[in-house]
Order: C-alpha cells, then sequence, then structure tokens
C-alpha cells in the first residue's frame, strides 16, 4: 500500500436489499487517492455517485470490498468508530450547505470540535480562524440565513477544514450558488488544494469539475474514466 | 462530547421554541405546584390539630380511659360499665398517677326564660376538671367537691350557650333550666373556638353528680388521667390496667394515651394527605407525556440537524444525551418553576384559612427528583427514536 494514498479504495461494490429485491449500485470500484490530490468525480444522476460519497464518507458501509481511510480499514467498523473517522479525518461540504439554522456561523464551525472534545476557548478560536481563512470573519455572529449563499457555503467549508481532515469530500459544492460565488468558493478550494488538502468533489458542471487535477467519470457504478486535468 | 456543551446546547434549543417549550413545561408546573400545595396543607393541618389539642390542656402525660374495645364503639358508650367508684379507685391505688377526672355527657334542651337551645355537650365531671383541662373562666367561679358530693344544682356556660340564651347579659348567678331542672349559673368559660369540627363553646359542665340524676345513668363515658410526668405514662398504665382487670374485662374498656391519640390523628391526615397528593401526581403522569410528545415532534422536525450533527462526528451517545438533557432540562426547570408557584399558591391558601405556613422540605426534594425523573422517563423514547434515524436519510430530510 502506498504511503501517500489517503484513501485507497479496493474492489468495493454495494447492493441495496429489500426483501424481494436486491439493487446492485456500486460494482468493482477500484481508486486510489494520494495526499494533495483534488479529484473531480464525474456522472450522470442515478450512476452511483452520492452512493460512493455516502461509503466514502462513512456514512454507510460497503457491501463488499475495502475501503481504507488514513490507514483505517473503515470498511467494518462500528457506528460509533465510524463517527469517530468522520469527525477527525472527513470534512463534509454539501450543495444545500447543511448549516444549522437557529445558530451563528461560529457556532456551526465549533460543532465537529464539540464532538471531538475540544475545549470551550481552543473552539472559538480554532473556530475564528476557520472562518478568517474563508473570509468570512465578519459574519461570524450571524445566523445562516442571515447571509448570502456563497457565504455560507464558505461557513460550511470553513466547518468542514476546522478539524484539520484528511479529506474534504464535496457535494456539489456550487449546485446552489450563482455563478460568481461558485467561482469564489472553486477559488477557496483550490487554494485549500494548494496548501496540501485533500479533495473529493462530486459535480456534474465540467467547469467545475476541471478545478480538479484529476477526472474520475462513473457510469452504471462503475468507474469508465480516471484521467489527469490538463489546466490550460 | 462534555455533559456542560450539551446542557448548553439543550438550554439554546429550549429557547429557540419558547412557546412551546412553556406550553410543555406547563403540565409539569401544574403538577408539582398541586402536589407541594396539597402536602403543605396537609402538613399544616397536621400541626394545627396539635395545637389545638395542646390549647386544650391535654400533655402529653395525659390519657384517656373510655368504655369498650375500640374508640367510637357507641354501644359501649351508651352501656358504659365503668363508674365512678372506679375512677376513686384509680386516684387511690395508683401512685403514678396524678389527677383524675371522670366524665358523664349527654344532650338537651336548656332553657332561660323564653328562649331556649338545645346543648350540644353537658358534662358532667368533678371539681378537678381544670386541673386536666386548660379551659378558664372569665367570670364568676367553678364547682366545688362540696357541691359535688352534695349533688347541686349548678353549672358552668361556655361562650356559645350564654350568647344563644344571654345575649350580652351576664349569667352569672341566673338560673336556667336543663332537661326542665333548675341550674344556678356559677360561671363562664372563655372563648375556646373550634377543634376541628368541635364547637368547644357549646358546652355546659355541671356537677357529675348531678349529671348522674339529669341523664338517669351512673355510667362514666370518659375518664381523663394525669400521671405524674411524661415518662410515668406506661407505668401509670399498668397500675390503671391492674386495678381495672380485677373490676372488668379487657373488652370493656380501653386505654388511649395522648400520644396514641395524636398518632390516629396524624394518620388519617397523613392517609388523607397521601391521597389527595396521588391524585395530584396523575398530572404529572399528563405532563411528562406532553413532553414526550413535543419531543418526539421535535426530533421529527429536526432529522435534518441530527444528519448534519452525524455527519460532522456525533456519536449515538452524542445525540442520544442532546435529547435527554434537552427534556430533562424542561422538565426540570417545570419542576422548579412548579416549586416556586406551589410555595406561592402555599403562601397564599394558608395567609386567607389563617393556618402557619409550612414548608416541607422532603416534599420539594421530592419534586426536584420527581421532575427529574419524569424527564428521563420522557425523553428516552424520543432520544432512541433520533439516535436510530439513518444519517443518509435523515441529511435527505427536508
Amino acid at each position: 500500500m502506498n504511503s501517500d494514498c489517503v484513501l485507497c479504495i479496493t474492489d468495493i461494490s454495494k447492493t441495496y436489499k429489500t426483501e424481494k429485491l436486491s439493487v446492485p449500485v456500486l460494482y468493482d470500484i477500484d481508486l486510489k487517492i494520494n495526499k494533495g490530490e483534488f479529484v473531480s468525480i464525474m456522472g450522470p444522476s442515478g450512476c452511483g455517485k452520492s452512493t460512493l460519497m455516502n461509503l466514502i464518507g462513512c456514512l454507510d458501509r460497503p457491501t463488499g470490498g475495502s475501503i481504507v481511510l488514513n490507514g483505517n480499514d473503515v470498511s467494518s467498523l462500528s457506528d460509533s468508530k465510524l463517527a469517530e473517522i468522520r469527525n477527525r479525518y472527513i470534512g463534509f461540504v454539501f450543495q444545500t450547505f447543511n448549516l444549522l439554522p437557529r445558530i451563528t456561523a461560529i457556532e456551526n464551525v465549533e460543532i465537529p470540535l464539540i464532538y471531538s472534545g475540544v475545549e470551550r476557548k481552543e473552539r472559538r478560536k480554532k473556530a475564528l480562524e476557520a472562518l478568517d481563512s474563508m473570509g468570512v470573519l465578519n459574519r461570524a455572529e450571524h445566523k445562516p440565513n442571515e447571509i448570502s449563499g456563497g457565504e455560507r457555503q464558505r461557513v460550511a467549508v470553513a466547518r468542514a477544514i476546522v478539524n484539520s481532515p484528511s479529506i474534504i469530500l464535496a457535494d456539489e459544492p456550487t449546485g446552489n450558488l450563482d455563478s460568481k460565488s461558485g467561482k469564489d468558493v472553486m477559488n477557496i478550494f483550490e487554494s485549500l488544494n494548494r496548501s496540501g488538502v485533500t479533495i473529493l468533489m462530486v459535480t456534474h458542471d465540467p467547469g467545475i469539475a476541471s478545478y480538479g487535477s484529476r477526472l474520475v467519470k462513473l457510469f452504471d457504478g462503475k468507474v469508465v474514466e480516471d484521467s489527469e486535468i490538463k489546466k490550460t | 462530547m462534555r455533559i456542560w456543551d450539551s446542557v448548553v446546547m439543550a438550554v439554546r434549543s429550549i429557547f429557540a421554541n419558547r412557546l412551546r417549550s412553556a406550553l410543555t413545561m406547563l403540565g409539569v408546573v401544574i403538577g408539582i405546584a398541586s402536589v407541594i400545595i396539597l402536602v403543605a396543607i396537609g402538613e399544616a393541618a397536621k400541626l394545627y390539630v396539635v395545637a389545638q389539642v395542646k390549647s386544650w390542656g391535654m400533655g402529653p402525660n395525659v390519657m384517656q380511659i373510655n368504655p369498650g374495645k375500640d374508640q367510637g364503639d357507641m354501644s359501649a358508650y351508651l352501656n358504659s360499665k365503668i363508674r365512678m367508684s372506679d375512677a376513686v379507685a384509680i386516684k387511690e391505688k395508683c401512685p403514678s398517677v396524678s389527677e383524675v377526672l371522670p366524665i358523664i355527657s349527654g344532650t338537651g334542651k336548656a332553657k332561660y326564660g323564653k328562649k331556649d337551645y338545645t346543648v350540644r355537650q353537658i358534662w358532667g365531671v368533678t371539681e378537678d376538671y381544670q386541673k386536666i383541662f386548660n379551659h378558664k373562666l372569665t367570670g364568676g367561679r367553678f364547682f366545688t367537691k362540696g357541691e359535688v358530693d352534695g349533688r347541686r344544682k349548678v353549672c358552668i356556660l361556655g361562650t356559645r350557650i350564654v350568647k344563644e340564651l344571654f345575649g350580652s347579659f351576664n349569667p352569672v348567678d341566673e338560673r336556667i333550666k336543663l332537661l326542665g331542672k333548675k341550674f344556678v349559673v356559677i360561671g363562664v368559660f372563655e372563648e375556646k373556638g373550634k377543634m376541628l369540627t368541635f364547637d368547644m363553646d357549646d358546652v355546659i359542665v355541671i356537677p357529675i353528680t348531678s349529671a348522674m340524676g339529669l341523664f338517669d345513668t351512673k355510667g362514666v363515658i370518659e375518664i381523663d388521667v394525669a400521671a405524674k410526668s411524661q415518662e410515668l405514662v406506661p407505668k401509670a398504665i399498668k397500675e390503671i390496667r391492674e386495678v381495672f382487670d380485677k373490676r372488668f374485662s379487657r373488652d370493656d374498656y380501653q386505654i388511649t394515651t395522648q400520644e396514641g391519640m395524636m398518632n390516629i390523628l396524624n394518620n388519617i391526615i397523613g392517609l388523607l394527605t397521601s391521597v389527595i397528593g396521588g391524585i395530584a401526581a396523575i398530572s404529572l403522569v399528563v405532563g411528562s407525556i406532553g413532553i414526550m410528545n413535543i419531543m418526539l415532534v421535535s426530533v421529527t422536525e429536526r432529522t435534518k440537524e441530527i444528519g448534519i450533527r452525524k455527519a460532522v462526528g456525533a456519536k449515538k451517545i452524542d445525540i442520544f444525551t442532546q435529547f435527554l438533557i434537552e427534556s430533562v432540562v424542561i422538565s426540570f426547570f417545570g419542576g422548579l418553576l412548579g416549586i416556586v408557584l406551589g410555595l406561592a399558591g402555599t403562601f397564599l391558601i394558608m395567609y386567607v384559612i389563617k393556618l402557619e405556613m409550612v414548608v416541607v422540605v422532603w416534599a420539594l426534594t421530592l419534586a426536584v427528583s420527581v421532575s427529574g425523573f419524569i424527564g428521563v422517563i420522557s425523553g428516552v423514547y424520543p432520544a432512541m427514536r433520533a439516535v436510530n434515524l439513518d444519517p443518509i436519510e435523515a441529511l435527505r430530510y427536508e
């Protein structure tokens, strides 16, 4: 196993089973993502992108194969171990931001730190730093509905990076943003990536995908293309 | 995750939904308040009864002998085998006894001029009456041993009788008719008020010897005996039994100590208090169901929040404690509010019925722990629901 490999997916499959029916969604996926890579995943709806993201995000377990994240085989861990892995190694960025509406931006950013047991003062400090690095420090005490979509997504990215995760999983991060805000967020991803953060992003917008350094295309539950993106 | 963080989180989310949280608390508030008020009233009633009995002068060294096997055996009272000579025997043969007072009682019409009044209690007693009972006179005098021995028809009136027959007129030295027989009023009792439902002023006291003639009976219905001290009460009882067992069977008489009387009274009031308190506690159950209901709604409403929290690393136990603590905090604050309301209510009621305010510490402690317990009970199931939500489904929930 390559020591640079942040995420090693070996031969995983996922089948959803109901009583009468079993629906295979992913087959024989092999994917190795090294530290510092910025991988864009594309594919039409229903191709298994979301399922793959859920598996990588430790929100679900594969039916077969193994997922090794930062040296931890997460394929068959208990729920509470998975929660710990999500907390420490994974930063989620969602299409709909998924900030808690009733609390302020900074409190939203603090949530992952609460669950990793960081002291109150330290929590504040780290959250402020994260907001600052996203350029939304002035929005710290605002609630999500008081700030713009682009700002919300930047707060969400601050939440994703606050615990210094090994990998950021972004699911259509610009899907709910206007093109300018979308561009801003992608610039942030780029600069995060330059500073060494590994990013895995799902999108169906080729323009957005081109921010990445590598493109993985999924079709009908299989990887059909895995290529480097040449920067122009 | 630290407990304190959970508590802060819970309080914040309670405040985010002020009206709903307040309404949810209301059930517990009302339940706890009513339990506290009822228990306090019960305790105050107990103290009141004790104070009343004490003001009547029956100290802890006094015991009471009645005919029959059980208190309230009416036929035994009517056919009492106890005679005045038995009282004399106690006085003579029991060294631990200091005072003995036999009582014969009846009811009947008292007449003065054209006015008449049916007296609830006519007591035939000896000159030692005031040595046992704290029943002072405001005018005139009590009767003497000579008047008892001489079967004189003299009487002392309670204030109620004076009011009914004489109005504001001084009755001393006036003649009244009791059951048709002429009696001279020689004294007037001070006003005593009611003891429980019994009007202590609706009383006429006459020499026991005259009462025997008046009611045509020799049956003594009560002998009040004072031991020389409270410590000597058990010894006095033994001595009395020695005297009485030679004269009667055990079924013909009973001895009740003052302590025993108090215990009986306190037990009755205590039982009433707990029954009423128990009924009030039902509202706590209702309150608890209310909390559970709202917590279930809250879990459904916050499905997305639960999903987000799980995604960023909340473990099952974190989600569980979050919702459980929320429920406990609601219930606990409800309990505290209930206590405040209960104490205020108690104060008001005691002020209106003019009883002394009693703070029943055990009831307060119980209220706090019960409300906490209710919080746990009502929170566990909703919290389990939250814990078992699938994070992927929860994140997709809109």
